[in-house]
This record gives C-alpha cells, structure tokens and sequence, in this order.
C-alpha cells in the first residue's frame, strides 16, 4: 500500500470528482500543514474536549445492568474552548479532543493520524486509535494523554498531529465503489458509542450469562 | 421592636441580598458567552454598578449619624435596586455556553456589525418557540440618584439602547430557523427605511379600505377608530419589513424558516401587531419567485419540486374570510370597530407589503448590496455543496483550489441545508442509529453537520482576520 505524497495529497484535495475527493477542512494555513516534500497533512486541535469526570461507579462495563456503567456520556464533561482560549492538560490527565479540521476519505484511501514529534517529546500523547478507515466522514477524536511530568497547556489550532494516507486495494467489483460510511460516519461527536459490535456483543452477552450459570 | 431595630434588620437584609447578587454577576462573570462579543459582560458591568451604587447607599445608612427618615430611603432605595438588579440577571438568562452553541452567534453578530448597527448586542435562548429582538434604552439604568462611579462608567461605556436578541434554546433551537434572527434585526432596522413609497401604496388603498369598513359596518370611522387603524398598519408594515430582510438575507431559508416557525402556532396569525401568515408568507414567495432565474426555478432545478407559496404543505393554514376574521378579532376581545379595522386591513395590504419589500430592497441595495442573498448565490451554494453535504460534507469553504478557498456564509449554510432537509434526506449518507424509524436521528446528524458548517467557516474567518 503506497503513502501518498504532498502533492498527490494535494492532488486528491482539489479532486473534481466529489466521491474521489479528499476532504481535510479548513486548512488555516495550507502552506504550513501540506507541503510537496513531506508525506503527510498537518492536522489542528479543534475546540471541543471531553474531560473524564471522577464517578463512583466502579468500572465502565458494557454489558452492566447499571445504566451509568454502561458506555456512557455520563462519564464526560464536555468542555468548548474558542480559538484563542486554552485548557491545560495536567500530568497523567486523559482528555478526548476533536480535530479542528472535518475528514472525509474517499473509498479508495484510509488513513493514519500520527501526534507531532515535539509533543512526544513534551509528553503528550495524541492518539491511539490510529487508523481511518475509507469513507470515514467526521472530526476525528484524539486521545490525548500527558504522560509527562509538567503540566501543558494547548491551545485549539495549534498543529497537534499528522495525517498520512494510503492507498487502499480491493479485490474486483469491491469496495472502491461504494461510499463506506463506518461506525463514526458523518460523526462529530467526541464520545464513545459502542464498544463491542451488535454480533461480539451478542456472542460475550450469552457467554457472560452462561457463565454465570455455571 | 423599635422602629431603630425594624430599620436595622431591613438594613441587614439589604446587604445579604446584596452579597448574594455580587455572588452571582461573579460567577456569571466567570462564564463563556458564545460568540466572543462584549453584549453579556456590559451587561453585567451595568447590574454591578447598581449594587455598588446600593452598597455605598448601605455604606451611607449608618444610624444615627443620619436622620432616620434618611436612613429609611437609603435602606429601602438599596432594597430597590437590589430587586432591580435580580430582575435584569433574569434578562440575560440563557446567554450563556452552555444553552447556546459557541459558533453560532459570530455569525448573527456580523449581520448586526455589517449593517452598521453598533449597539450592544447579546444573544440568550428561552425554551420558548419565540425569536425576539429587546431594546434597553439608557433610561433602564439612568436616573438613580447619587449612582456610584462604576454605574456611571458602565453607562457611558455602553451603546445604546442595548439589543437583546432571543433564540428558542436546546430542542427548538433549530440552525435552519436561525434564519429569523434576520427577521429580528429588520425591527432593529426599522427606523433607517424610507417608507415613502409605502405611504403612496397606503394612500392608493384608502378607498378600498373606507368600502371594505363600511361593510364591516364602520361606515364613519370616528378618531380612536382612525388612530387604532393607523397603529395597526404600522404594526404590520414593520413586520413585512423584518421579513423583507430575513427574505433580502437569507433568501429562501427565510421562507421556509418562518412559515414554519409561523405554522407552530396552528392559528392564521392576524392580530393587531401582526399581519396574517398567509400574507406574510406569500410577501416573501413573490421575492422568491421573482427574476429570472428566481430562487424557485433554482430550487425545482436542484430538487424536481415546483414550490409553492404553501411550501408544498396541506397543513399550512390559510387566512379566513374577511367576516371571520373580524369574528375572531370580537372574540380576542377587540371592540367591533377595532375588529372591523383589521378585517379591513387585511384585504389591502399585498400592495403594501410588495411596497414595503421595495424599500428594503432599496436600502439594502444602497447601503449594503453584499449583503443580498440572491438567486445566483443560490445556484452557487446548491451546485457547490448540495451532493457534498449529502456526503456527509457540511459546506466549509467555496472553491477547490487550495489558498484560495474562502469561508461559506451563514446563509450559505442554512440554504444548503434546508434544501437537503425538505427534500433530499433520502440521499443523506450518514449512519444513523437502526431503532431510528421515523428519521429524526438522521435529521439530528445533518444538523450536526450544519453546525460544525458553521464553526469550522467562522473559525477559518477569525483566523484570516487574526
């Protein structure tokens, strides 16, 4: 699977065929995230963050009778932050926080986000759940962590991570065709929806109460 | 008790009361206001510098180096001003982050600045199905005597009269709707139109009105009747002229925003301060369906759907009879010559309303032409962004070329997405939930994906003017 270059990147950005046509909007300043000789397009925190508040629940279970325990908004504090304004991560502090820019791969590309350098160094983790699949449409979330030792502040537009993109290979008369819209399709939210698959989901449920027949 | 102790309890409450209030204009302080403008925090200067005002009077109300007579105006002008204060916390009610999304006020303020209305302005929701412009002049905080000093401030500081713009909050505060914030500015506006060709319009409407009076049995108007009728009239004339402005900004947004909004209300919605929604609405469809292309043409083009000036809806509810509705108006309480009055009126304002159209129209070509929204930006704004949106892509920016792509407009949005949700839902690729039967969920994401329209154009703006 080839990673595109700068100008292929760029290539699939002006694309007038809307369905080929990669979306990363809005570039605040094109001449900094996209650049010909780099393999990637920069991407902003956005203005959104969702803070894990504290809870008495014991865990988050998806399959818990207790409604809070389950995958739960409950369990976030949505905070929005204005360009301009600034929130502080705090040493070990976990926050989700969307992308400035709104995502939409075409079929035929997925794509990996990738936290900056320089924040790795400070100590900031930008995300884990790394990949995009094709036809993804959204704001991404990232899971941010400082796992530093000082606290950070971060200021929504700053550059937080990288895009690179691949080209992605289906067998004939698949895929490439159809517009994919996944789990998060069209999706701005930051938070959690599922964890397990309607099927998985099933499957563990019917386990789990065999279980605990046994 | 003594009347010394009966004065010094009140004294005493006075000042916890007033604790309090600091209490809460601090922590409103401390809150985000959408928008990032100055309308909710002078507002909060003026109701702190009444209570400093009511605290140096407290200050002031120290017995008995006073006379107690004094001191019993002191404490119960603090009192005063205190309640005052309580009340105008009340005004600026759902003015905050958390009742109103943070992006959508920018562009509604640039409405405001582009049209050179300085005043200071705030926004607030209500969970009522209502849109409303307030004014507060100078005189809602001048005149108290001996003001403190930071009163004093805070009232020069202002502009004035202050505008305070009401939204309906959290399930009605709909994006599409928003459309009628234009609506409201036209109230704001209202004083800068020439009405000279409206008054013609009226003066060719007397005898038709005097015919229709005398078969409502006013066949002598007497003086109140003359007076009530010209209130009446120009009660309606601001309102045709707030929707020639939410029409003239928004194109068809503003007509299928307002019909719905006027719909709410299940009724034909004639009364002395507002004409009917059938006039009001066919006002507005003959803007539409005017020029060549028109925004209908534009519209049937994009959708297959001819549009009407029902907006296509069996539900929408027609004007009655000229008899009923002076019928309704007796039964509203009216009296039979105000009754007749707007039965009268009724049947002679689409002249009226086409001339007060006409001198918006003027206005706004005189003073602001880039403001009109028109047919062409709507062939623009459909061809450009209606299949993207359906693809889940909420219209940021115009143009493909990279750097050179500019921000899309309010109007922009709200057009594109009405389009969208009046007739191509179908098509509309995002994931809904599956228990969702009845599509709301869906018309839930292509909301969202109007709202991050707006936040991701207004910030691409905001960084441009950085």
């Amino acid at each position: 699977m080839p990673v595109l270059g700068g100008s292929e990147i760029s290539a699939r950005l002006k694309h007038r065929n809307l369905v080929d046509r990669l979306i990363v909007a809005p570039l605040l300043a094109p001449e900094e995230q996209l650049r010909d000789d780099q393999a990637s397009i920069d991407i902003r925190l956005g203005f959104e963050f969702a803070l894990v508040s504290p809870t008495v629940r014991g865990s988050i279970d998806e399959f818990s009778e207790d409604r809070f325990s389950r995958l739960s908004t409950d369990h976030y504090r949505k905070e929005y932050v204005p360009l301009g304004g600034s929130l502080i991560i705090h040493p070990h502090q976990f926050i989700l926080a969307a992308t400035l820019e709104y995502i939409r791969l075409p079929p035929d590309l997925m794509s990996y986000v990738i936290g900056r350098s320089t924040w790795g160094r400070l100590g900031l983790i930008v995300a884990t759940a790394v990949g995009i699949q094709p036809g993804f449409a959204g704001t991404l979330t990232l899971e941010l962590r400082n796992l530093g030792e000082t606290p950070l502040t971060l200021y929504p537009g700053q550059a937080i991570g990288q895009l690179f993109f691949h080209n992605v290979q289906y067998a004939p008369g698949e895929g490439a065709d159809v517009p994919g819209i996944g789990q998060y399709g069209g999706s701005i939210d930051l938070l959690p929806r599922r964890i397990s698959s309607e099927l998985t989901r099933k499957k563990l449920k019917a386990l789990k109460a065999k279980n605990a027949h046994t | 008790m003594s009347d010394r102790d009966d004065l010094g309890r009140t004294r005493v409450f006075a000042a916890f009361y007033l604790g309090r209030l600091r209490a809460h204009v601090r922590e409103l302080r401390g809150r985000k206001y959408p928008g990032n403008h100055s309308g909710p925090q002078r507002w909060l200067s003026l109701v702190s510098g009444l209570l400093d005002t009511a605290e140096q009077y407290l200050s002031n109300s120290t017995y008995p180096s006073k006379d107690e007579a004094e001191v019993r105006t002191l404490i119960t002008d603090a009192s005063h001003l205190c309640s005052n204060a309580y009340h105008y916390l009340e005004v600026m009610s759902g003015a905050d982050v958390a009742e109103l999304p943070y992006p959508l006020v920018r562009p509604l303020q640039r409405w405001f600045d582009e049209l050179g209305l300085v005043e200071d302005t705030f926004f607030r929701t209500e969970l009522l199905e209502n849109y409303e412009l307030r004014q507060f002049e100078r005189t809602t905080f001048s005149g108290i005597r001996d003001p403190a000093p930071s009163l004093v401030d805070a009232i020069s500081q202002t502009k004035w009269p202050i505008l305070r713009v009401t939204v309906p909050g959290r399930a009605m505060g709909i994006i599409p709707h928003f459309a009628i914030v234009a609506h409201e500015i036209g109230h704001a506006m209202m004083p800068r139109i020439g009405l000279s060709s409206v008054t013609d319009a009226v003066r060719l409407e007397r005898a038709n009105i005097t015919t229709r009076l005398a078969g409502l049995g006013v066949p002598t108007p007497n003086r109140s009747t003359f007076v009530f009728l010209q209130k009446v009239l120009l009660n309606w004339v601001e309102e045709f002229a707030a929707d020639a402005f939410a029409g003239f900004l928004t194109g068809p947004a503003a007509l299928f925003s307002l019909s719905e909004f006027l719909q709410l209300a299940r009724h034909h919605g004639i009364c002395d301060t507002h004409p009917s929604n059938e006039l009001r609405r066919g006002a507005i469809f003959r803007e539409m369906a005017a020029g060549a292309p028109s925004f209908c043409d534009v519209f049937e083009k994009h959708t297959g759907t001819k549009l009407t000036a029902t907006i296509n809806s069996r539900l929408i509810v027609a004007a009655p009879s000229e008899a009923d509705i002076a019928q309704d108006m007796l039964d509203d309480g009216h009296s039979p010559e105000e009754s007749a009055v707007i039965a009268a009126l009724h049947g002679s304002m689409v002249p009226i309303a086409q001339a007060t159209y006409g001198s918006v129209r003027d206005y706004l070509k005189q003073n602001k032409p880039t403001l009109i929204y028109t047919a062409s930006n709507y062939e623009n704004d459909l061809t450009n962004h209606l299949l993207a949106l359906l693809a889940a892509i909420p219209p940021i920016e115009n143009g493909l070329e990279i750097g050179q792509r500019t921000p899309c407009d309010f109007a922009t949005i709200i057009n594109v997405g009405w389009v969208a949700l009046l007739t191509k839902m179908d098509q509309l690729q995002v994931r809904a939930t599956p228990a969702d039967l009845l599509g709301a969920d869906k018309v839930e994401r292509l909301h969202d994906l109007l709202l991050k329209a707006v936040e991701l154009s207004e910030a691409r703006r905001e960084w441009e003017n950085a």
